[in-house]
């Protein structure tokens, strides 16, 4: 489903017959890719790799723009790294800022950069898999990555705004409602079919985590709670 | 996103496209309200190195921090305490000198280091328990100087660590004559890393401080704030709508900044918390 067959969708949906209405063609792509983001930002659903050159005694890099979260960390040819906190790296290792050699950690500063711990002693590469949100918005002839039965969840997400910026209350609400289960369905299903495995889940802290808004994904699931 | 697309987001939104009930700077006012909303949290930190002055107790902090995360000396961290507690250890503790190993704060702006720093100027001179200094005693009988390392050889003692000026760790010789304590580096730098205030939009090609996908929540709250102003354009059902919006992506950016970073906030146990009104801390630092 393309970006102008969902805008197309949304102008039956909405009533707006042809480019006369409410809306013009561009306030509806707008809201497609604000829709977009949300889903994609809800449900982690995408997912790519980043591989950066690192050059020696270089230990502060930049995440990638479109990062949501990280996946796995690799430092040249497979050395697995592991994603701690700065908490937990001074408990362990005094001056572990300053330390030199082979990266084994990845440390999170700021929501932007990561510093490998400790500092490569030589240059490699740092092997990075995400999920992430688009970061450029989708034009009329692009397709959202989503499989076909969900593209019309951003229908939804773009009715529901729709008819709340014309203040149809009772529309909005009902689209909206509509919006959210279809898409916590997609977070479950995206989350049980999430192959690779999420580098920080046995490191949250439970008793301070928003576990409501984290686990929509799992409370439905048949058999479980 | 920039301000200029911000506001347009907004303004399509609450149907104002020829700014005739909203102004441009009330938009714009808004959007900085939610800027603040979203990023006093541990996903805004900055770092700051400054060098200590010698027999020098306080420090002024930079004027956008918000809380203290960590603060390190040379490399070393230095634990948080405050003043009551030290009147406590030392009576004498505005004055005491030597090598920090406590941080506290003074006010809001200014910390202060416990003990005072003090420290010897060259890599040459140090201080040793039984009066062992190079070239007597032969204790120590060689110190090589360059811009990165600093190598010590000794006669008769063993050597249990190594410097080096990039690292700038105290070093301890012990030999079998005696120990060289309190041995210094020259001038101390302090880095601290803290929660800050990111800087207001002001032109319309300003970008925000945050993640792309947030930006999205700033529209939302701008929305909601100039929907629920008192006046011509007022909609407080609609308000509730886009305010929702925007708490779904706050709660979901503050959980995503606990996960990252977990910093432990060192001065939670200063703070004046009485039941429930730490809830919205608790919310976005990690206690």
């Amino acid at each position: 489903m393309t970006v102008a067959e969902i805008v197309a969708e949304v102008k039956v949906r909405i009533d707006q017959d042809g480019d006369a209405g409410f809306f013009s063609d561009a306030d509806l792509i707008s809201l497609t890719n604000e829709a977009y983001r949300d889903i994609t930002r809800f449900c982690e659903s995408l997912e790519k790799d980043s591989t950066t050159s690192v050059g020696s005694y270089d230990s502060l890099q930049s995440i990638p723009a479109d990062f949501l979260e990280s996946r796995q960390m690799r430092w040249s040819t497979n050395r697995q790294l592991y994603v701690r906190s700065e908490r937990e790296m001074d408990w362990d290792i005094n001056n572990w800022m300053f330390e030199t050699g082979t990266p084994d950690n990845a440390i999170y500063f700021n929501w932007n950069q990561i510093r490998l711990s400790p500092i490569p002693q030589s240059a490699g590469t740092l092997r990075f898999r995400y999920a992430y949100v688009p970061s450029t918005d989708l034009t009329s002839t692009d397709e959202p990555s989503l499989p076909d039965v969900f593209a019309s969840i951003l229908v939804d997400y773009v009715c529901a705004h729709g008819f709340a910026i014309m203040k149809e209350y009772e529309n909005a609400e009902r689209k909206w409602g509509d919006y959210l289960v279809r898409r916590q369905d997609l977070k479950r299903r995206s989350k049980q079919d999430q192959m690779t495995p999420d580098t920080m889940d046995n490191q949250r802290p439970v008793d301070v985590f928003n576990y409501p808004l984290w686990d929509q994904g799992y409370r439905n699931r048949a058999g479980r709670r | 996103m920039n301000l200029g697309d911000i506001k347009a987001a907004a303004r399509l939104r609450l149907q104002d496209t020829r700014s005739i009930v909203w102004s441009d700077v009330g938009l714009a006012l808004f959007a900085n309200d939610a800027l603040d909303e979203l990023t006093q949290s541990e996903a805004t930190l900055k770092r700051v190195s400054f060098s200590l002055i010698e027999d020098q107790r306080t420090y002024s902090l930079p004027t956008n921090l918000l809380e203290l995360r960590g603060v390190k000396i040379n490399g070393n961290k230095m634990f948080g305490t405050h003043a009551s507690l030290l009147e406590e250890l030392d009576s004498r503790y505005l004055s005491t000198t030597g090598t920090p190993g406590y941080y506290y704060l003074q006010d809001l702006l200014t910390m202060a280091f416990y003990p005072t720093p003090s420290w010897t100027d060259s890599y040459t001179e140090f201080e040793a328990e039984s009066g062992m200094v190079s070239g007597e005693d032969g204790v120590v009988v060689q110190v090589t100087v360059d811009d990165t390392d600093a190598t010590f050889d000794s006669d008769s003692g063993v050597l249990i660590d190594w410097f080096d000026t990039s690292q700038a760790t105290n070093s301890v010789i012990e030999s079998l004559d005696g120990e060289v304590t309190g041995y210094s580096d020259g001038p101390f730098v302090c880095q601290i890393s803290y929660v800050y205030r990111v800087p207001d939009l002001v032109n319309d090609g300003d970008t925000p401080e945050l993640p792309v996908y947030m930006h999205d929540a700033l529209v939302f709250y701008t929305v909601a704030e100039a929907l629920r102003k008192e006046g011509q354009g007022q909609d407080k059902k609609a308000a509730k709508f886009w305010q929702s919006r925007f708490q779904e992506l706050q709660k979901e950016w503050f959980a995503r900044n606990l996960e990252w970073s977990r910093g432990e906030d060192q001065f939670a146990s200063q703070r004046p918390v009485s039941w429930g009104d730490d809830l919205e801390t608790r919310m976005r630092v990690w206690p």
